[in-house]
């Protein structure tokens, strides 16, 4: 449909005047909410991801993709709710305890809503317990780890470490940020890392895969 | 094999920075390194009930720094120094912005809400007599006055006017106003950079006139203005909004001093490399691959493009072994060799301070 097609590209443009436009001609077409954001906007967040994996676009070219999805997403939540229709996937993110920087977890959180997960911000500075709490509130199938400092990484091995513990069959947890490597992730027993933004969504989607 | 004979001394190590800060090198590249430091008997103990009233403890924090530098070995060219300090946000507090205190940083709170804030910020005036200017200002006599020439005292860390931004607008904020108006950004930026200016003015003056030196966080030693000016903010954005909004901006923080220093920070900045080696008033890059990123010798690259461009560069190694192998490779002129990881003792740095002062006939 050709405009699912221009919403796709709106939201990819970051252009939030046209992806609300577009949504709403696709309302009065009669096409349903679901289909909107599977068919139209999680693919522009889709396109964003790629174009930041491959150094195209930057962190503002992505938040005002992401704010046009969010417009278009104040629209169609109401509906979906109404409709019980939820995301099929849902993460807890944070950045850990000591650690204050949001804005690669910011990110991170925007994209995993760009490709339709619901997403839990516990916000900066979390301790293992709340993470727990939510993860096990939420029946949560990802969490994310966010970590800018080094002085932090050992809180994100604590955090990962009270998560094994609790023994949740059906979570993942995943890691990232500046001074966080594969290797550190091996390490500590995460089950994923990503070293970007663009690059979480496509881990995201492989572990929450892998749960039964 | 006799230590006194690397003790710090101010006459050969401003010469060695001197020749570095050109490109070059006298007997050797300057050496900053750390032998192990068991921590002194006489330091003070925190009772403070938050650490907002530790880190704003000007005679706590004094006396700290001095029962740390009296038990310090200085060898090589690390300038026995202290840098009073409540955070590079410290800029930001110039708009009003209020200071968070953890264990060992500082951060603020944003304070311009809308771009119509960013507009007032424009036309607000630096304010200097704030709580947070006044007790560096209190620091700063009080440290002069205790280290009685025996240590000195440095200029603080200052956020640049695009952090200083961020740290006022919230850099995802500061991102969107980017893209929503530039042109805003750009006159606010300036004011920002006018300000930065402006403090590292009035800290160096008031330096230089109790006899301090010109350094800061980063110990390099320069007789006139020098700095470490630097743009976390930047690796954010593409090259050619860096090079449209935040060039300038840098531009205008440098003009001022007569050597610089820039401090670029982990790899996704690296993209503006090139940009930042074409500045005709960069003397040097500090490359800061972050941990996580392996060690100075998987960088070789990078010094090598920043040596080519005629900059000066700080090697960051993460011990003794890796700062060697970087000298093999790239040469004595223009590093200046610094070391991460403490020495285990006296010795140890003695011995590596010979094999570079060997290694750089």
């Amino acid at each position: 449909m050709p405009l699912l097609t221009d919403l796709t590209a709106a939201v990819a443009a970051g252009k939030r005047t046209d992806t609300v436009r577009l949504t709403q001609e696709l309302l009065a077409a009669g096409t349903g909410p679901q289909a909107i954001v599977e068919q139209g906007l999680v693919p522009g967040m889709a396109i964003v991801g790629d174009q930041f994996k491959r150094n195209e676009i930057f962190v503002p070219e992505m938040l005002v993709a992401a704010r046009a999805m969010k417009e278009a997403l104040k629209l169609l939540e109401p509906m979906l709710a109404s409709a019980g229709i939820k995301p099929k996937y849902t993460a807890i993110i944070g950045t850990v305890q000591g650690d204050l920087h949001d804005i690669g977890k910011n990110l991170i959180s925007m994209m995993w809503r760009g490709a339709n997960f619901a997403v839990i911000d516990l916000g900066t500075n979390v301790p293992p317990e709340k993470y727990l709490a939510a993860a096990q509130e939420h029946k949560a199938h990802l969490v994310g780890l966010s970590a800018l400092l080094t002085t932090t990484m050992p809180a994100m091995k604590e955090t990962v470490r009270a998560l094994k513990a609790a023994g949740l069959p059906n979570t993942r947890i995943m890691i990232g940020g500046a001074p966080i490597t594969q290797a550190f992730a091996t390490d500590i027993g995460a089950d994923g890392y990503a070293a970007d933004a663009g690059t979480a969504v496509d881990v995201a989607k492989q572990l929450v895969a892998s749960l039964a | 094999m006799n230590p006194r004979n690397h003790y710090f001394s101010y006459a050969a190590a401003s010469a060695r920075y001197e020749a570095w800060w050109q490109g070059g090198r006298l007997d050797r590249p300057p050496v900053t390194l750390y032998v192990e430091n068991r921590g002194s008997p006489r330091a003070p103990r925190s009772n403070h009930a938050t650490l907002r009233e530790r880190w704003l403890d000007v005679g706590f924090q004094v006396e700290s720094a001095l029962a740390g530098l009296e038990t310090s070995v200085c060898l090589g060219d690390s300038v026995p120094c202290w840098m009073p300090n409540v955070g590079p946000d410290l800029t930001s507090t110039l708009f009003g912005a209020e200071l968070i205190f953890g264990e060992n940083t500082s951060w603020c709170q944003h304070t311009l809400h809308s771009t119509e804030d960013l507009e007032r910020f424009i036309a607000t005036p630096p304010d200097f007599d704030n709580v947070y200017w006044q007790t560096l200002d209190a620091m700063i006599s009080l440290a002069s006055d205790r280290f009685a020439g025996r240590f000195y005292v440095s200029v603080p860390d200052l956020h640049g006017s695009f952090d200083m931004l961020a740290g006022l607008r919230g850099p995802e904020n500061l991102c969107l106003d980017i893209m929503d108006a530039p042109d805003l950004v750009r006159r606010a930026s300036l004011h920002a950079a006018r300000a930065y200016v402006e403090a590292y003015r009035r800290f160096y003056q008031r330096l230089t006139a109790l006899g301090q030196p010109s350094t800061t966080w980063c110990s390099y030693l320069h007789d006139g203005p020098a700095y470490i000016p630097s743009c976390d903010f930047w690796c954010l954005v593409s090259k050619e909004v860096g090079v449209d909004l935040i060039q300038p901006s840098i531009e205008f923080e440098m003009a001022p001093l007569e050597r610089t220093i820039f401090h670029l920070d982990g790899p996704q900045a690296l993209q503006h490399l090139d940009t930042m080696l074409a500045l005709p008033r960069l003397n040097a890059v500090q490359w800061v691959y972050g941990a996580g990123h392996d060690n100075a010798t998987r960088w070789l690259d990078v010094y090598r493009r920043c040596r080519q461009a005629g900059k000066a560069v700080q090697i960051l190694a993460e011990d003794g072994a890796d700062a060697l192998r970087v000298l093999r490779e790239l040469g004595p002129d223009g590093l200046w060799l610094t070391i991460c990881t403490p020495f285990r003792n006296a010795d140890r740095a003695v011995e590596f301070l010979d094999e570079v002062h060997r290694l750089s006939a």
